[in-house]
């Protein structure tokens, strides 16, 4: 038996890509009005201290009952706001619950928070993927599962401090893959490069080597 | 967005009197043989305002690159004037910076569409036995009538916060292993209206020895 399947009408294809050209419409509309309200407010003298009080006092509830996981996710929330300052601030605040020598808190943190860290580092604001660099730094060795994010932004960006705290990540991580090493001697031998000693210094770190300049081809 | 832009050094829209400002902070730490490694850690601290972001800085966040040979802190500056200061300046001001080891001092000139015109100064140095003395100074004045006027109003007030806050960071970081006076304050117009610190021309380079 022969099934036939109708092939799409004129009419149909064009609502489909009017409907699907609304629902992008709307996907930017929210967005653009949830990003204006935000700078709108953010421009309203106090609202960014309101979002540091916040942020800390979640911080502090967290380090209080790391058992309890509800203000951990409230900010990693935060580290997802279009809102530049917010963003920023929520993830220094998981940075430093990221560094509290409580391995329970840092483990916590780097289970819970490292996808949001790592959507830092692809963001296109380089406030952002700085402190984002920055907060994975700061996990030290739990920030393993971010090292192939780490090495794209070290290819990308290595003009930016966020090249410096993505070096030191990686040092700390102390994985030694053929494109860690790669993206060392990327970093190492780039011009305008933010972070040519800790490259170096890393990649000796992790081989035992020094770089040379020979080893400049990847 | 960071790079794009005005990045020169504005120090020709100077008008009037300068104000000088300075911060410091004393950390003592309890063994004398472990300053010269700590004065290592808070240089490098200072000249990439690794404090900066966080912490009791609810004013403002930092980005830093390096362009062209020359290193540049990015700060986010919608909250130091609020809403006036969205109105007047774009909303990342750049700060040309370069620093020198020999003497742990780090220096930033007032670049571009920045809300000030001047010069601050960052420096940790053994004040004594256990003791490392941390400072930041600045001469400035606001760049243009409209900022001269935000700065009446509130920028001022704000512009301190930034940095007493960024000093308060740096005493929290270092307060399991260090003893630690207040954040002291002052901010007076500078004597004679002058500033006896000019930008270096040509850029002296990102580190010097």
């Amino acid at each position: 038996m022969r099934v036939i399947t109708p092939s799409p009408q004129p009419e149909d294809k064009r609502i489909a890509s009017l409907l699907s050209y609304l629902r992008i419409l709307y996907t930017h509309l929210l967005l653009d009005i949830s990003s204006l309200y935000e700078a709108i407010l953010d421009t309203l003298p106090g609202d960014r201290a309101r979002i540091a009080r916040r942020l800390s006092a979640l911080a502090e509830q967290f380090i209080k009952e790391p058992s309890k996981i509800e203000p951990l996710m409230k900010i990693d929330h935060a580290a997802k706001s279009h809102h530049r300052f917010k963003r920023c601030y929520a993830l220094d605040t998981l940075g430093r619950l990221g560094s509290q020598p409580q391995e329970f808190i840092s483990t916590q943190v780097a289970q819970t928070t490292i996808p949001t860290q790592v959507d830092g580092l692809l963001s296109d604001d380089q406030f952002i993927r700085e402190a984002a660099s920055q907060a994975l730094f700061r996990l030290g060795k739990l920030a393993a599962p971010a090292k192939d994010a780490l090495v794209a932004v070290l290819l990308k960006h290595v003009t930016e401090g966020t090249a410096r705290y993505a070096v030191l990540a990686l040092r700390e991580i102390k994985d030694k893959s053929p494109e860690v090493l790669n993206a060392l001697k990327h970093v190492a031998f780039a011009s305008d490069s933010y972070a040519t000693e800790e490259a170096e210094e890393a990649y000796l770190k992790l081989t035992g080597e020094h770089l040379q300049r020979s080893q400049r081809e990847l | 967005v960071n790079g794009s832009g005005n990045l020169q050094l504005n120090w020709e829209e100077r008008r009037g009197n300068f104000n000088h400002s300075r911060h410091e902070l004393s950390l003592t730490f309890a063994a004398e043989a472990s300053i010269p490694g700590k004065l290592g850690a808070i240089y490098d601290g200072l000249k990439e305002f690794d404090h900066f972001n966080g912490g009791r800085n609810d004013v403002a966040v930092k980005s830093t690159r390096i362009i062209n040979g020359v290193k540049y802190v990015f700060f986010d500056s919608l909250g130091i004037f609020s809403w006036l200061s969205d109105r007047i300046n774009p909303r990342e001001v750049p700060v040309r910076v370069w620093s020198r080891k020999s003497d742990r001092l780090v220096v930033g000139d007032t670049a571009g569409k920045h809300m000030l015109v001047g010069q601050r100064q960052w420096q940790a140095e053994n004040s004594q036995g256990a003791s490392i003395l941390l400072t930041t100074e600045s001469y400035d004045q606001p760049r243009g009538l409209l900022n001269r006027i935000g700065m009446r109003m509130m920028g001022l007030e704000r512009q301190l916060r930034v940095w007493k806050s960024y000093f308060e960071n740096i005493k929290d970081h270092y307060s399991s292993e260090a003893d630690a006076a207040d954040v002291e304050e002052s901010s007076s117009p500078a004597p004679g209206g002058g500033s006896p610190w000019l930008p270096e021309n040509p850029y002296p380079g990102v580190e010097m020895p």
